[in-house]
């Protein structure tokens, strides 16, 4: 049977005939596989959530407007994020789940503002700090997926900028394996997590923790021109980065390639040549941020993050080669040497591994 | 009549162990049962497909990247071999791997976009001075059998696309070329180009013949059975085009109706986008039913509307409060209104 055959019915069907749901679970899951059916095709939540963004800044700016008289960016912003936060623990509707999510970006936005507009010296510490503490109890208080995605971001972000704010840039190349451990821990948590009843904020988190992984491996791409003359050093020694994803890659694939290498003589294969990927990735740690999330998101048959790593991985190697100083020939030979090394790859895992695949897939 | 089935997505998967508080093992149960992590066999299928995708990507971009590096010392004929055995090896490779299959697919659509490559290269080499629409409609006319022995959605809209350029070039290089400020716009990149082809109400309404007679002549062989025109990308592309080339020109009518004299937009515009938007939502109700088809009716329509009353209505900073409410009042009913005509669909399947 392929996944996509099985439906959330007989799943519930299959844990009430184990005797792990009872009478009370049994009537909320057939509630919920109602309410997971009714969902409005994606082009019509689409729809809805422009109108909801675009009502919610016309909204935003004509209590804005009032605002500057009555209390100034920050009180708005304040106001706005409060409103948005009651309102939405509420209300669950597609046109309340955008505006509120406008409302409360709006509001701390007016509120960054207000704190930036308060005056110089340590206001960009204390707004990053802000913005940190805030994302971090909104986090948990505002019950919105893509809103906590955006929290998870915003702190990451706002951490960014105060390591080079207070100089130190030799952090940064740490910061995006930290966050990539932080994901790998919640995805092999999520089991016991989920029972100790954190399930709703681990979709968030981990797509969260994605995103900003990315984003800070993207600084490492980041070329400033000689001419420039600048001294300032976006991402010092991106190999240390490296060996800590590295590291980590050697983790992720020890337990999601468990199935493909169990009773094979590939395993030793199969970890030299993720030593030979890592060795190639010297200068590039992003391309192993890329895999560690493809091998994720295939061993827990979630397309959507195995996606999302290729997707980065196009990103990563095109912002990589972009900003490179290099000739057009180097970025041939490079390009070609490595999708040699790929194509050799695969002829020894698949070989090592046992007989050619057959029938269709459901991973 | 049965209810249609939830599928077990790990997202659902997740969201039913989060709502029922599920324990350790009972969410690893469940993972279990809907068939979430790849077997052996999926695995070795993933990373056969993944690597060799990912290897021969890398490898054509090295290719291309060399190429790139000494292209102008070329000599023109090896030029033209290049692009031409490209051509052969998609076209062989479509033999090969069957033209109704994935691969055979991608490789005629990659052939005809090689005839296009060809064109221009040609172009360069020879300096022809024929007109750029030529190029497009040569491209389109070259690559019209295959479209016929393809039997690929892909192949079609590429011709469209084609036949689109040729009417826009046509008409902005040789009939209208753009007087005044108008002819920044062909200087501020292809974009803005071909978006500024709204500006005038009687391109924009021959691209509208176009795409809108492409979009029924699509409907109508998709109704009688041909099975590769099922997908409703195809024609829900078209409609989007169709729709745009009457909509933009409306948007521009209401809001710039002082450059009415530069822009050439007429009324025409809006009359079409009425007959259009009737068309739409009266045969995707009750004949071919498509929800989507009715949502970009419905949101091209609050869009006017919205339009007509910043244009006229909006006065000072109070008029954001009416606006963001009658958005909302628009925006609900909407979305109320589509839920009930899908409704409607479900009960009488």
């Amino acid at each position: 049977m392929s996944r996509a055959a099985v439906s959330l019915e007989s799943v519930v069907a299959g844990l009430r005939a184990d005797g792990r749901l009872d009478e009370a679970q049994a009537a909320e899951a057939e509630a919920l596989t109602g309410k997971l059916r009714d969902v409005q095709p994606w082009y019509v939540r689409a729809m809805v959530s422009f109108g909801a963004w675009l009502a919610s800044l016309w909204l935003i700016g004509f209590v804005a407007g009032l605002g500057i008289l009555v209390g100034g960016f920050v009180v708005v912003g304040l106001a706005l994020i409060a409103g948005a936060v009651t309102l939405r623990r509420q209300l669950d509707n597609d046109f309340v789940v955008q505006a509120t999510l406008a409302a409360s970006i709006a509001g701390q936005a007016l509120l960054a503002w207000g704190i930036a507009d308060s005056g110089p010296g340590e206001s960009m510490e204390l707004l990053c700090g802000v913005i940190i503490a805030v994302s971090g109890v909104l986090f948990f208080i505002f019950p919105d997926r893509i809103h906590r995605v955006l929290s998870v971001l915003f702190a990451a972000s706002a951490l960014v900028v105060l390591l080079y704010v207070i100089e130190w840039n030799a952090a940064v190349p740490l910061l995006g394996p930290a966050l990539a451990a932080a994901l790998v821990t919640v995805h092999r948590k999520r089991a016991a997590l989920t029972a100790a009843g954190q399930g709703h904020l681990l979709r968030p988190l981990e797509s969260g923790l994605m995103l900003s992984a990315f984003g800070c491996l993207l600084l490492s791409t980041v070329y400033l021109l000689p001419a420039l003359g600048s001294e300032f050093v976006f991402y010092p020694r991106p190999w240390i980065s490296t060996v800590l994803l590295g590291a980590l890659l050697l983790y992720v694939g020890s337990f999601t390639l468990r199935p493909l290498l169990e009773g094979s003589t590939a395993v030793p294969v199969t970890y030299g040549l993720m030593l030979a990927v890592i060795a190639c990735a010297w200068a590039a740690p992003g391309i192993l941020l890329a895999l560690i999330v493809i091998l994720l998101g295939a061993a827990a048959g979630e397309r959507t993050s195995a996606r999302a790593g290729i997707a980065f991985l196009s990103v990563f190697v095109t912002a990589y080669f972009y900003g490179m100083e290099t000739t057009m020939l180097a970025k041939s030979i490079t390009l070609c040497a490595t999708g040699a090394a790929i194509l050799g790859a695969r002829y020894l895992l698949l070989r090592l591994a046992g007989a050619r695949p057959t029938g269709d897939s459901h991973a | 009549m049965p209810e249609p089935a939830t599928p077990a997505t790990p997202a659902n998967v997740h969201e039913l162990g989060t709502a029922l508080a599920l324990d350790e093992a009972a969410y690893e149960r469940a993972v279990e049962l809907a068939q979430l992590r790849p077997d052996r066999n999926d695995w070795r299928r993933w990373l056969d497909r993944f690597l060799a995708a990912a290897g021969a990507l890398l490898i054509i971009a090295g290719i291309a990247a060399f190429f790139a590096w000494n292209w102008s010392d070329l000599h023109r004929m090896a030029k033209f071999a290049l692009v031409e055995a490209g051509i052969v090896a998609a076209v062989l490779l479509a033999w090969r791997l069957k033209i109704d299959s994935t691969g055979g697919r991608a490789a005629l659509f990659a052939g005809a976009f090689l005839v296009g490559v060809l064109l221009a290269v040609f172009g360069q080499v020879y300096q022809t001075g024929a007109d750029p629409y030529g190029l497009f409609l040569a491209w389109a006319v070259l690559v019209l059998p295959w479209a016929l022995v393809g039997r690929q959605a892909g192949l079609w809209l590429l011709v469209i696309g084609l036949l689109n350029l040729a009417v826009i070039l046509y008409w902005t290089q040789v009939l209208y070329p753009p007087e005044g400020w108008w002819q920044l716009t062909q200087l501020m990149g292809p974009l803005v180009w071909l978006g500024s082809s709204v500006l005038d109400s009687r391109l924009a309404g021959w691209l509208f013949a176009l795409n809108a007679g492409a979009l029924v002549a699509w409907e109508l062989a998709a109704g009688l059975g041909i099975a590769w025109l099922r997908g409703r990308t195809g024609p829900r592309l078209l409609a989007l085009a169709a729709l745009y080339t009457v909509l933009a020109p409306t948007l521009i009518l209401i809001f710039a109706a002082s450059a009415g004299e530069n822009a050439d937009v007429t009324v025409l515009s809006p009359l079409l986008f009425a007959a259009a938007l009737a068309a739409c939502l009266g045969y995707y109700q009750y004949g071919k039913r498509d929800l989507f088809m009715l949502t970009a009716g419905v949101f091209a329509a609050i869009l006017v509307v919205t339009a007509l009353v910043i244009r006229y209505l909006f006065e000072d900073i109070g008029s954001l409060l009416t606006l963001a409410v009658l958005l909302v009042a628009q925006i609900g009913a909407a979305a109320w209104w589509l839920r009930q005509v899908s409704r409607r669909w479900e009960a009488l399947a």
